[in-house]
């Protein structure tokens, strides 16, 4: 992979470091403003975009002002709940995850995520970082169903959807092209039923809550 | 307000034209939409976008009207000239070649003639024709049975389904995908219209 520059990456200290939903390996905590030019930076990797079909959905390649707009809307809109995915031996920032379209009465919410330092990848974060994301929808949000949409060209990523739970719902084919050849775009739905919190109903002691509900 | 102008014909069927979408006709698309009976089947209905009022309507015109990756037609009774639908593709991009099919047959009195077939039929082939796409899809709710025997008649085929995806009258609802790609569609009318050759 061509990288233009490297981006310094401000180091996390304790102080700052909001662990709001806590994994084994990684941990989902808040955005960063002034880790803006480092999500650019991820947002303008060609072998990303394309895997994720990113450079048909929005302008590329990212401009600083793309990406300050891009982060205030995630910021202010409360449709959107964003985390920036930080390693939790070092505490840097992977990548991000965001659940998009919340709030309605529908109670659903397409998911979204990229690990974009290439050193993550390959590791299972983005397996855990889907999961830790579900478990905030489905366990705080109270969502009933999330879904996704992927190319079929990102063979890695489906699968680690597939083992965080997500199911294939279906596929529309031949729906987008690179270098001449058609791919499919896949959807996957997860429901909160067949959901199982790995982390956030023993963190916040749900049991108990509803235990002494009954009693 | 002339709901009779004929206005362009620029697509042409048989029972039903597309024609330009029409700001006078703004009051006509906002009474569909809050029309429960047509708008259940509708994104809109479970989006808190209901009841719509003019203002809405004006603001989704001029967003419509100058959001270049949306086609959007008005459908039009041959006979009368008036006006009784919109139709739309979405997310047109020319890399991809692909865009979202939505339509809407807002007059009631117009449902149940074939006009929803013909106008999908329609606009099929402005999208596969003139535009050179390679792929249209579709969503839709599973209680929209009308909606989905029109699209399988006019040549979608069923891509996969969101369980429980939408809810509405108290309960979870599936929603189905549909697409079909260009090789499967025979144009009924530009290609002889417009002259140009088959596709091989």
């Amino acid at each position: 992979m061509i990288r233009g520059r490297v981006i310094k990456k401000t180091p996390d200290t304790l102080i700052d470091r909001d662990v709001v939903v806590p994994g084994e390996r990684v941990y989902l905590g808040q955005m960063r403003k002034e880790l803006a030019p480092l999500y650019r930076h991820w947002a303008n990797d060609l072998e990303v975009a394309t895997k994720v079909g990113l450079i048909s959905r929005h302008n590329f390649p990212m401009t600083d002002e793309d990406e300050r707009e891009w982060f205030e809307e995630l910021r202010t809109s409360r449709s959107i709940a964003a985390f920036a995915v930080y390693e939790h031996k070092t505490g840097d920032p992977v990548g991000y995850t965001a659940l998009i379209g919340i709030g309605s009465t529908q109670r659903g919410a397409e998911f979204g995520i990229a690990i974009g330092e290439p050193t993550a990848r390959g590791k299972g974060y983005g397996t855990e970082a889907t999961r830790l994301t579900l478990d905030y929808g489905f366990t705080i949000l109270g969502l009933h169903y999330i879904w996704l949409e992927c190319t079929s060209i990102n063979q890695r990523a489906l699968k680690a959807y597939e083992r965080a739970g997500f199911k294939e719902a279906g596929r529309i084919r031949e729906a987008g092209e690179l270098a001449g050849e058609r791919y499919d775009t896949v959807f996957m739905d997860i429901l909160a039923r067949e959901f199982e919190s790995p982390v956030l109903r023993d963190l916040l002691g749900i049991e108990d809550m509803r235990q002494g509900q009954a009693t | 307000m002339s709901e009779v102008d004929q206005g362009d014909i620029i697509v042409p069927g048989e029972k039903v034209f597309l024609g330009q979408m029409r700001k006078d006709l703004a009051p006509v698309y906002r009474r569909w939409v809050n029309d429960l009976h047509v708008s259940r089947t509708l994104g809109i209905i479970n989006d808190q976008g209901l009841p719509m009022t003019d203002q809405d309507e004006e603001e989704w015109f001029e967003a419509a009207r100058k959001d270049k990756s949306e086609v959007l037609f008005g459908i039009y009774e041959r006979e009368s000239g008036k006006a009784v639908g919109n139709t739309g593709l979405s997310g047109v991009r020319q890399q991809n070649r692909s865009a979202e099919f939505g339509i809407i047959i807002g007059e009631r009195s117009s449902h149940g003639k074939g006009y929803g077939t013909e106008a999908t039929r329609l606009i099929l082939d402005y999208g596969f024709t003139v535009l050179g796409l390679h792929h249209i899809w579709l969503r839709c709710v599973a209680f929209n049975e009308a909606g989905i025997r029109v699209y399988q008649k006019a040549g979608f085929r069923e891509a996969g389904r969101f369980r429980e995806a939408w809810q509405f009258g108290g309960r979870q609802h599936d929603v189905i995908l549909m697409d079909i790609l260009a090789r499967e569609f025979k144009s009924p009318v530009l290609q002889d219209l417009l002259g140009v050759p088959g596709r091989e």
